[in-house]
């Protein structure tokens, strides 16, 4: 508590008692052995103080001025802060379910210098439905949920797709004579993102996670012109491509809407027997976080 | 027989929570008193981590925006409690507690009993009142250096 106390201290009556030289500056009297004291609570929260000692009697006079702030009491249990802050981390973090996240649409490129495979396209959506974990903060979550891919691999640079039976393509160089050629390896499936998204300003902010890839469905086909001016189309189906695989992912998203991803395919679509061996590096448009 | 038996039950009933009642101090009453109070905040630990601490039991009532009659009760309980207690730090302002440490006599297991109280001002020139009762095995001296009590 602090009160200023101050002593405005009349001495009535004869002080006739001499202040001890030693002492402090702001001591007023000093009885030594008083015969009697009396309190007296006066009004306007004055007191008055009669001493009667020394060969004299002293009248004092002081008044309490209370600056107006009561002190705050604080009192800190650790255990209480403790249970309270796991109970903030146990039902602070929620779970939310969402849909429609992540439309995408950009560049593949083959990251193994392959020849014939060329610089394409993909889409899709990475989450449809899915779900995230929020954290109290709101800022950080850990979403999952399932989307759909399409890949568009071009061939070309005088390279085409050719089938070797039994569901097996390779890259055969362009025939002579062959005019307008156009070869691909179209590849449908599943994706189901696992990513750890923060929020840096505002909406913006940035995800990482990994993506599990299910190739549902893949096919090749070329399409090209015989001198003679034919038109020829080919397509292979029941392909033996990779049935799963695992892409790296990174979005950084400016706002709520629209982001920039960066996709990496390091597992080849197919085996050396089987088909083309490439890995693919895709960046583009991302639209929804 | 059969009412015999019954009233023999509730004979023995009355007489066990008569005996668990003669435990609490008054601050403990004033605690299930008011906790139904707009407002107010309890909380409850029993076990778990309090043993940790050489405890077994907490309770603590916080009154946000005390009226003065219901301040009037709790503080003559504390007063009440004060004049029963073995050991006391208690600070006044304006003639009324502020603050109060006190130290009960312990229960029939044996284990310690400790009122804080504290009033502190509240927004609208009433009171902010904590309430708090705490039963264990810890000295007061274990207990004043496990909470923090700071005036600022």
């Amino acid at each position: 508590m602090r009160i200023k106390a101050i002593i405005t201290a009349l001495v009535l009556t004869g002080i006739s008692g001499s202040a001890a030289a030693e002492n402090a500056a702001d001591t007023i009297k000093m009885i030594d052995c008083p015969g009697a004291v009396t309190v007296i609570h006066g009004s306007n929260g004055k007191l008055q103080l009669k001493v009667k000692g020394d060969g004299a009697d002293y009248d004092f006079m002081a008044e309490n001025i209370a600056d107006g702030h009561e002190p705050v009491i604080d009192i800190d249990v650790p255990f209480i802060r403790e249970t309270s802050e796991r109970r903030r981390r146990r039902y602070g973090a929620t779970w939310r379910a969402f849909s429609v996240r992540g439309a995408y649409v950009g560049a593949s490129m083959p990251s193994d210098a392959v020849r014939g495979i060329r610089t394409s396209w993909e889409w899709g959506i990475s989450q449809i439905v899915g779900a995230e974990l929020l954290s109290p903060s709101r800022r950080t979550a850990l979403t999952i949920g399932v989307g759909f891919f399409h890949r568009m691999q071009k061939v070309g640079s005088g390279y085409h797709i050719e089938g070797a039976g039994d569901g097996r393509i390779f890259l055969a160089p362009d025939g002579e004579g062959m005019r307008s050629v156009s070869s691909s390896v179209s590849s449908f499936g599943l994706q189901l993102p696992v990513m750890l998204k923060q929020r840096l300003v505002g909406p913006t902010g940035m995800a990482i996670g990994v993506v599990g890839m299910w190739n549902t469905y893949t096919r090749a086909s070329t399409k090209w012109t015989d001198p003679d001016g034919t038109s020829c189309r080919r397509k292979y189906k029941g392909l033996h491509q990779r049935a799963f695989s695992v892409d790296g992912l990174f979005i950084l998203n400016f706002g709520s809407e629209i982001g920039w991803y960066v996709r990496y395919s390091p597992f080849r679509m197919f085996h050396r027997s089987t088909g083309p061996e490439y890995s693919l590096w895709s960046t583009g448009l991302n639209i929804g976080f | 027989m059969r009412y015999r038996l019954i009233l023999l039950a509730a004979c023995l009933a009355l007489a066990c929570s008569a005996a668990r009642g003669a435990d609490h101090s008054e601050s403990e009453r004033m605690i299930e008193r008011y906790s139904s109070e707009p407002g107010a905040e309890v909380t409850v630990i029993r076990g778990g981590d309090l043993t940790r601490y050489g405890l077994s039991e907490y309770r603590s009532l916080t009154l946000p925006d005390v009226t003065a009659t219901t301040l009037d009760a709790i503080a003559g309980a504390v007063k009440a409690d004060l004049e029963a207690s073995t050991a006391r730090e208690v600070s006044y302002r304006d003639g009324r507690i502020k603050y109060a440490f006190l130290t009960l006599a312990p229960t029939g297991e044996g284990l310690n009993r400790y009122v804080i109280f504290v009033c502190n001002p509240a927004h609208n020139g009433r009171r902010r009142v904590v309430l708090i009762a705490i039963e264990g095995k810890a000295t007061a001296r274990q207990l004043q250096n496990l909470i923090k009590i700071t005036s600022k």
